[in-house]
């Protein structure tokens, strides 16, 4: 699973301690969704398509076709 | 800090004192276990009511707080669970492992002659077996409920 969490947040300027008190999870967990080392649960998934205020397909999208998803 | 953390501190203290009072006024064989027991349960109780009073304290009523906090994201956060689970996996067959080999390295000695290991061995291997067979087993209920 493929996201571009590391670049939303920089966007609005928030660093990753910063979302993981937000979402109430650790730091390392913002950390492993970054890098793609971990798919978040659907609930925490959710919970960051709403920190960001995008759709959850605006965040996530599977391999296959993620880059082309990433550039829309 | 909750009350309770002291009320277990003296309760940790009472069965510590009771411990040392059985180890020096008895004279058997399980002196040093009782010995054991009562230093376990007199430095944990010790320690259980110094955290109380030191977290007591208003002024660090702020840091208890946020460390509370903190213990809790870091004890329900998802990744650390699947870490966890993770490491209880390997830890397991790590376990599995070492109990097989000195299965065959504790039958060698006893087979040579060295040390009786009979005891031993079927100690190893009985526990080896309840090992694997709770670990099968408890897979197949937690399966069962989403049957």
């Amino acid at each position: 699973m493929k996201n571009n969490i590391r670049k939303l947040r920089k966007e609005i300027g928030l660093t990753q301690e910063d979302m993981a008190k937000a979402l109430r999870v650790t730091r390392q967990t913002i950390n492993a969704i970054e890098n793609e080392k971990y798919s978040p649960s659907l609930e925490l998934a959710f919970a960051i398509s709403e920190l960001f205020e995008l759709k959850i397909e605006e965040i996530f999208f599977l391999n296959r076709g993620g880059k082309e998803n990433e550039e829309k | 800090m909750k009350k309770n953390n002291l009320y277990i501190g003296l309760l940790y203290m009472a069965l510590g004192a009771t411990c040392l009072w059985f180890t020096w006024s008895t004279e058997n064989s399980i002196r040093s276990l009782l010995f054991g027991f009562s230093g376990a349960g007199l430095i944990g109780g010790l320690n259980l009511i110094w955290k109380y009073f030191y977290w007591l304290s208003p002024k660090r009523k702020e840091i208890y707080k946020d460390k509370l906090e903190e213990e809790k994201i870091n004890l329900r956060d998802e990744f650390k669970e699947s870490l966890r689970n993770r490491s209880g996996r390997i830890t397991y067959i790590v376990t599995l492992l070492i109990i097989t080999i000195s299965i065959v390295i504790f039958s060698i000695i006893g087979s040579l002659g060295f040390l009786e290991t009979k005891l031993l061995v079927l100690y190893l291997s009985i526990l080896w077996i309840i090992m694997y067979a709770t670990g099968i087993v408890v897979f197949r209920i937690l399966l069962k409920k989403y049957q």
